[in-house]
């Protein structure tokens, strides 16, 4: 009998295990809270559908983030057609107003919006490859999107970033 | 590698940083930092921004996961794409209705012996009808059963100090007196290969029926449950069900009705049921 390289248990339990990187990389893509966890939730039964596609080779959240980044721009494209115009970027980045010597907690909450509300696309390839240590390769392969456009988009985060704590 | 000779300095540095480039550029890049001013501010810049973005992110995963999201997933009603809905309308749809006089005159008849002997038989009725004991009457009511379960575990799991009625070293003991009170044989499962350790057991009414309960607590300080009672319809099938904060993996021989209880957000439940309805 042909046996699936995943069964649904297994997926399942890697799913719970995974759900907050997968809520962060989901809020790279959506930037704002709501649209991530609703993003999570198609993806992840998506990837239960669809879990006999897994060949259990690689890092399976690499599958998912792929998995996930088709559902968004599925979405995106919904909306484009049901409103007439794409997501709407969440402005250039401002400054920092708390102090880095400041509460933590807060400190890192507004960093985090920050990088967030970085033009589309920075904040993606930051988190896979910067946070996530995974390769220009892979972050490729996962966004569908050049090599050379991770690269660039790479740096540019990284630069704006600093200036951001700079300023 | 990808050559970047024609890409900007400060995606070359960028590059640097993550060691995606080759022995030539890394040399060329290292000589320009040791004589540019320029080219190790933007360096710094990258490292900077790099770090602080870095530990921005990781803060991110100390958030927690909405129970909704976590309920989603381990919905046991999301499963693999079934095949097409199977529906009434369309069964009929398939079939074409053109019977042949014969046809026509035969199901007359059918109809007429039908009608007539249900007639019969209903005039003929003398005693009031009554329905013999079933094997689903012997089942408890699991809606019910399982919700007491539920409500049980919401309860008791919260009691640290209390959490069973006989502790597990009365192993012996648990196994005579809940065997007895609950009429199912049993012995006691060793969850030790899921970080399980046995805590005790209680003796629940569920439904109005003597419930056994065995208890285990593992190193995050989580509490699940074996529940049983007597009488089963021997389904073995495992089913997942979520009550709130609850999971549920339930199954059944013919005479015994299983439950493993536990946080809805353990997701080793099904396996441990897996592994307990194997042993028990």
């Amino acid at each position: 009998m042909l046996q699936t390289a995943y069964d649904n248990h297994d997926i399942r339990r890697d799913l719970v295990g995974l759900l907050p990187r997968l809520r962060r990389f989901a809020l790279t893509l959506t930037r704002n809270g709501s649209d991530a966890d609703d993003l999570v939730q198609e993806a992840c039964a998506r990837a239960i559908l669809k879990s006999a596609l897994w060949d259990g080779q690689g890092r399976i959240e690499s599958w998912l983030y792929t998995l996930m980044r088709n559902v968004w721009v599925d979405e995106v494209r919904k909306r484009r057609v049901r409103f007439g115009s794409g997501t709407v970027d969440a402005g250039e980045a401002t400054t920092l107003t708390i102090d880095p010597g400041g509460e933590k907690s807060v400190y890192a909450h507004q960093l985090q919006r920050m990088i967030l509300s970085m033009p589309e696309g920075l904040s993606a390839v930051f988190v896979l490859v910067n946070v996530e240590g995974h390769s220009y390769k892979e972050a490729a392969a996962i966004l569908g999107i050049p090599i050379g456009t991770v690269m660039s988009r790479l740096s540019t985060a990284r630069l704006r970033l600093a200036a951001m704590v700079a300023g | 590698m990808q050559d970047l000779r024609k890409q900007p300095l400060e995606t070359r540095l960028s590059a640097l940083l993550d060691g995606e480039i080759g022995l030539d550029e890394r040399q060329e890049l290292e000589r320009l930092l040791s004589v540019s001013g320029e080219a190790q501010d933007i360096f710094e810049r990258l490292k900077r921004g790099s770090d602080i973005g870095r530990k921005a992110m990781d803060e991110v995963l100390k958030e927690p996961v909405p129970l909704a999201l976590v309920r989603e997933i381990r919905n046991p009603q999301l499963r693999e794409k079934p095949g097409p809905r199977v529906t009434l309308r369309g069964v009929l749809r398939g079939i074409r209705f053109a019977p042949s006089g014969p046809q026509a005159v035969a199901a007359c008849l059918i109809c007429l012996i039908a009608g007539g002997g249900l007639g019969y038989m209903l005039g003929a009725q003398q005693q009031p009808v009554t329905t013999a004991p079933s094997a689903l009457a012997a089942l408890p009511a699991r809606n019910g059963w399982l919700d007491d379960i539920a409500a049980a575990h919401r309860v008791y799991s919260r009691q640290q100090r209390h959490l069973a009625e006989v502790p597990p070293a009365d192993a012996n003991h648990i196994v005579e007196w809940l065997s007895q009170s609950v009429g199912v044989d049993f012995t006691v499962p060793d969850l030790s290969a899921d970080h399980f350790g046995f805590e005790g057991a209680r003796l629940l009414v569920a439904d109005g029926k003597p419930t056994g309960q065995l208890l285990y607590r593992n190193d995050d300080n989580d509490i699940i449950a074996i529940c049983f009672t007597k009488g089963g319809d021997g389904s073995s099938d495992l089913n997942e069900i979520i009550r709130d904060d609850i999971g549920l993996v339930t199954w059944q021989t013919p005479a015994a009705s299983f439950v493993v209880a536990g946080p809805s957000s353990e997701a080793t439940l099904t396996k441990i049921a897996e592994a307990v309805s194997g042993h028990m």
